[in-house]
């Protein structure tokens, strides 16, 4: 007969192999954050007192990493330099891990992300020049975004429904189940602002990052989540495995959209206020080292919706024949986080690639009680408008001269007419459009207008029904070439006959 | 309400006009040009014709003189900038080859600023101008 106090041990102690080996340790927030770029963080102490990591799981934590501790920054400077929600960054000047062990204490540095490192401390990096400083070298970087996570290995997992972002790695060599003292020290690296990208992304403000130790899994699932880095400058991946140089031409700019403002009643004239639609979007493309376009992206964001026809809005990038690729477009609700329903959606192109971006503009953004957004002159309080963004892969390599020409192909289906409305010198692509059917295929109206026209984005949207020529009376000698100062007409709205649809309305 | 939805985009309207235009039917032709109206800046007063000039951007071919420039550093990387910083290309290319391409930019914007620089801090960064 076996003592009972004996078999509960027994029984204890296997339930603890049974948990170890199913890897029941998860995922904890550390209790220590990093502030103002600095973080000396007690990694015995969770931010719930409960889940304060014993020595034992610390080592298993390392054990689990391969002889690393892997840690989690939730990175959080939207506010700072040219950062923004959907994409932030920091860079690591330094870190190490320093644990005690009977009395001795012994310090573990990341290994930083030269070239060739097989365990680098991060998954990217980018060459920066210190504070001070106009050289650069390359730093590790943590790059994120402000959405929360969904999907991770447990539930339990503090990486659960959190905004956890990027991974940091520290080898670390001796076993850690019997520490008595164990913290983690991180110092991110203070840029030299001045120079503007990408050292104003990567600076840091005051913070602050949460820090959790992380599992293998839930490591794999925020490195493969690769969060806010298609939007950020000169990401050098530390994977070896992977050809993209960083380099990216950024149409009209990285940090500027264009603006572009139709007239829907195509062909008929209009009334000339250029607001029945009006998108911001800008398109970068991703080049490898020979400077060949290895695949590209975009975001955008409704502006204004002054017209009363149903559309649909488009991009559509004239990649030459042969030419083939995929991707994937997201779509979010005004100020939404989270993607829409049904989205990213996965797309693949032969040739042209053409994405539906806003489908029935009518009935996907309203603004309560008004008939448009943000035209009327008594709408007082301007909304925001929904968010896209996408990314594509090319199969092939495309030289400079195949690219398409900015400003690409921005056009209107009207759901109303069944018509098309391009940029003037574009031509209808639609099979079941009535552009060609009825031989409209001039984009310009009997007086020479265009039904769309692209403006930089401090172009302010006219109010509704103002003729374009009032809201903007320079626009007109412009136009004709009779005034030599017109050409920033945009600039010089007359007071009240614009809506202040300046970019910090609508971009966030 | 259907009437006073199409006219917001519809034809003629003016500042502050309800004047309705149905949406065209499949016969309905384009609009006739204006006439002008002399002293008015208003567009539906003016007809521009074919000559007018709507593109408010420009697109510039710019080549960076990576080759006149040695570094310690074995990747060479460029950046190019309007004048207000605003980024239009930023990575790494072929060291010691002239480095070309397309960028927009608005409409009498003058001249670009360029870096080249490598991941070597040995290196400081070369800093220039396009003019456009």
């Amino acid at each position: 007969m076996i003592p009972l106090k004996f078999a509960a041990s027994v029984l204890a102690a296997l339930l603890l192999l049974t948990s170890l080996e199913a890897g029941a340790v998860t995922s904890v927030r550390l209790r220590d954050v990093i502030s103002q770029g600095q973080g000396d963080l007690n990694l015995l102490q969770a931010s719930v007192r409960e889940r304060n990591p014993t020595p034992a799981q610390l080592e298993e934590f390392r054990t689990l990493n391969g002889g690393n501790l892997v840690f989690a920054v939730d990175i959080n400077e939207a506010a700072s330099g040219t950062e923004k929600s959907a994409s932030q960054g920091v860079a690591v000047d330094y870190a190490w891990v320093e644990v005690t062990i009977g009395g001795t204490t012994t310090r573990f540095d990341a290994l930083g992300c030269p070239d060739g490192e097989l365990s680098p401390t991060t998954k990217t990096r980018t060459a920066l020049a210190r504070a001070g400083e106009t050289s650069r070298s390359f730093y590790c970087t943590l790059i994120g975004d402000t959405g929360s996570r969904t999907v991770t290995s447990s539930s339990g997992s503090d990486i659960h429904l959190s905004s956890f972002d990027a991974t940091l790695r520290i080898p670390v060599s001796v076993n850690l189940s019997q520490v008595t003292a164990a913290r983690l020290v991180v110092r991110f690296l203070e840029t030299n602002g001045s120079l503007g990208d990408p050292e104003a992304f990567y600076d840091y403000s005051n913070g602050f990052e949460d820090v959790a130790l992380v599992t293998p899994e839930d490591a794999s699932y925020l490195d493969q989540l690769a969060a806010g880095r298609d939007e950020a400058p000169l990401v050098i991946e530390t994977d070896a495995s992977t050809t993209p140089s960083g380099s990216r031409i950024y149409y009209p700019s990285k940090d500027q959209f264009y603006v572009v403002a139709y007239e829907d009643q195509f062909p008929q004239r209009g009334d000339y206020d250029f607001n029945d639609l009006v998108v911001g979007f800008r398109v970068y493309f991703e080049l490898d080292s020979s400077g060949r376009a290895v695949g590209g992206g975009g975001e955008g964001y409704l502006i204004a919706r002054g017209g009363g026809f149903d559309h649909d809005w488009h991009l559509r990038l004239a990649l030459p024949p042969g030419s083939s690729g995929n991707g994937a477009l997201t779509l979010f609700g005004p100020d939404q986080l989270y993607a829409a329903s049904g989205y990213p959606r996965p797309f693949t192109f032969n040739g042209a690639l053409d994405l539906e971006v806003f489908s029935n503009t009518a009935t996907l953004w309203t603004a309560g009680g008004y008939q448009f957004v943000n035209t009327l002159r008594e709408q007082q309080d301007l909304v925001r408008g929904h968010r896209f963004s996408f990314a594509f892969r090319l199969d092939a390599t495309l030289d400079g001269a195949s690219m398409p020409a900015a400003p690409f192909d921005p056009y209107l289906y009207v759901h109303n007419t069944g018509y098309e409305i391009h940029l003037p010198g574009m031509r209808a692509v639609l099979a079941d459009s009535r552009n060609t059917r009825d031989g409209h295929d001039s984009f310009n109206d009997a007086a020479g207008y265009p039904f769309g026209m692209v403006m930089p984005e401090s172009w302010e949207v006219p109010v509704e029904f103002t003729d374009l020529g009032i809201a903007y009376p320079d626009f007109l000698a412009y136009v004709t070439g009779s005034a030599s100062q017109g050409v920033s007409w945009y600039d010089r709205p007359v007071s009240g006959r614009t809506k202040p649809t300046r970019p910090a309305l609508w971009k966030w | 309400m259907l009437t006073v939805l199409t006219a917001c985009g519809g034809g003629g309207g003016g500042e502050g006009g309800g004047a309705v235009q149905p949406p065209p039917s499949p016969s309905t032709p384009a609009s006739p040009a204006p006439q002008t109206v002399p002293g008015s800046s208003l567009l539906k007063d003016n007809a521009p014709g074919a000559s007018g000039r709507y593109d408010n951007f420009a697109s510039e071919q710019v080549t960076v003189p990576v080759d006149r420039h040695a570094f310690s550093g074995r990747r060479v990387f460029v950046k190019v900038a309007s004048p207000d910083g605003q980024v239009l290309f930023l990575g790494e290319v072929a060291p010691a080859l002239p480095f070309s391409l397309q960028v927009q930019v608005p409409v009498g914007t003058a001249r670009l600023a360029y870096e080249i620089f490598s991941e070597s801090s040995l290196d400081q960064i070369v800093f220039g101008e396009i003019a456009l």
